[in-house]
């Protein structure tokens, strides 16, 4: 890699060569660390889906009020909305459906409170490196059934892979060494992740029952 | 999706959580019927106050502080983290120096690009999670070799640490196996 690559695209607003704060020039010294590495990938998670939620709840909440000061001004017709919700629960007495209502209410909130503190899921697998390298578990398991495909006597491989296990279900023309032959092709391939997943391997020959 | 923004997520998740508790337990009491609560509701404090002259002012600015507020909120979910320029080492009071730093990380995904097995790649710097990141997204072979796309990564990430020349930066490679298979030129 050559050092113009960078230095072509780095557009500053004074341009310098490329030397240290002191001014030491740079070329031919030994070559820094790697960046270190970003964060582990992780997905939304379902807190966002509550969050989003909420946030066109209060959205619809300012529309009610908006709603009802229109009214009273009477820029619109109609009752306004927040009295008419109120005077619905006029002389309600307490009856046996705020049972179920009240338990639905507990096990809601409940599912709210575990949902604020549950950490968001991991969507990704680390590679053995200095920086920041990272598979989806579902690509994990398209090198593994690669690997799995390469293997002699094999036809078809089926692969899932999570982030310590992957499991490959193959069809094969015999199953004479087939496995380990896949086991070690599979765990080959698979190698560079930071940690190696346990590799189950099952064989069937074509033709027989499954 | 911004660090503050899942805080607030969670902030008004575990609230409004404590909240429906409340509710259910209150509703719960209540068809138990001890002697604190009424028998049954009067909603007649509630509409003696929306009948006030002040209240229409009060819901319509309160429901246009909500409705902002709401779509502020809303927002924050789309991710728009995307960093402009980074300021270099060596800027002091004479003057700054400053970069446009996703081109050098998409100059560095070209690099990328050209190791055996990768199909392509795209890189830019984004702030996530409190941290700014070198993000870069490289769709690699079925039958690549792992070992040399992680070795190129780090060759990458030193070269791009050795131009930013930023402590604070951090580097992300997300890998994705391309669908379609290629087959990749064998050495014997």
């Amino acid at each position: 890699m050559s050092d113009p690559t960078y230095a072509e695209h780095a557009s500053p607003t004074v341009a310098y060569p490329v030397t240290s704060a002191d001014g030491d020039n740079r070329q031919g010294q030994q070559k820094p660390k790697p960046l270190p590495a970003g964060k582990t990938p992780v997905g939304p998670g379902i807190v966002t889906a509550v969050g989003l939620t909420l946030a066109i709840m209060v959205v619809a909440l300012g529309v009610v009020g908006v709603h009802d000061a229109l009214v009273a001004a009477g820029a619109t017709g109609g009752a306004p909305w927040i009295d008419s919700a109120v005077q619905a629960f006029n002389e309600v007495t307490p009856a046996v459906w705020l049972v179920p209502v009240s338990l639905s209410l507990v096990l809601l909130g409940t599912w709210l409170l575990l949902t604020a503190v549950r950490p968001r899921p991991r969507t990704a697998i680390a590679l053995r490196s200095q920086t920041g390298v990272f598979l989806r578990p579902r690509d994990v398991a398209k090198l593994a059934r690669n690997a799995a495909q390469e293997v002699d006597g094999v036809t078809s491989a089926r692969v899932t892979a999570g982030p310590r296990k992957v499991t490959v279900a193959v069809q094969a023309t015999t199953t004479e060494g087939v496995r380990t032959k896949v086991t070690q092709a599979v765990a080959t391939r698979l190698g560079a992740l930071a940690t190696a997943p346990t590799v189950r391997v099952t064989v069937k020959t074509e033709g027989s029952s499954s | 999706m911004s660090r503050r923004v899942i805080t607030l997520d969670r902030f008004a998740s575990f609230l409004v959580g404590l909240a429906v508790i409340a509710a259910g337990v209150l509703a719960f009491a209540w068809w138990l019927t001890p002697g604190w609560l009424p028998r049954s509701l009067d909603t007649s404090p509630v509409t003696d106050v929306t009948s006030q002259k002040w209240w229409p002012w009060v819901t319509g600015l309160a429901g246009a502080v909500l409705v902002l507020a709401g779509l502020r909120w809303l927002a924050g979910h789309v991710p728009h983290s995307r960093v402009g320029e980074v300021t270099l080492p060596g800027s002091d009071d004479d003057g700054r120096l400053r970069a446009t730093a996703t081109p050098v990380v998409k100059a560095a995904a070209d690099v990328l690009q050209s190791t055996p097995g990768v199909r392509s790649a795209t890189g830019r710097v984004v702030r996530e999670r409190g941290q700014l990141v070198a993000r870069l997204g490289a769709t690699i072979e079925a039958g690549a070799d792992l070992h040399d796309i992680a070795f190129a990564a780090d060759q990458m990430a030193a070269d791009l640490a050795r131009v930013l020349e930023r402590d604070d930066l951090r580097c992300l490679v997300q890998l994705k196996v391309a669908t379609r298979t290629r087959s990749l030129p064998r050495v014997s």
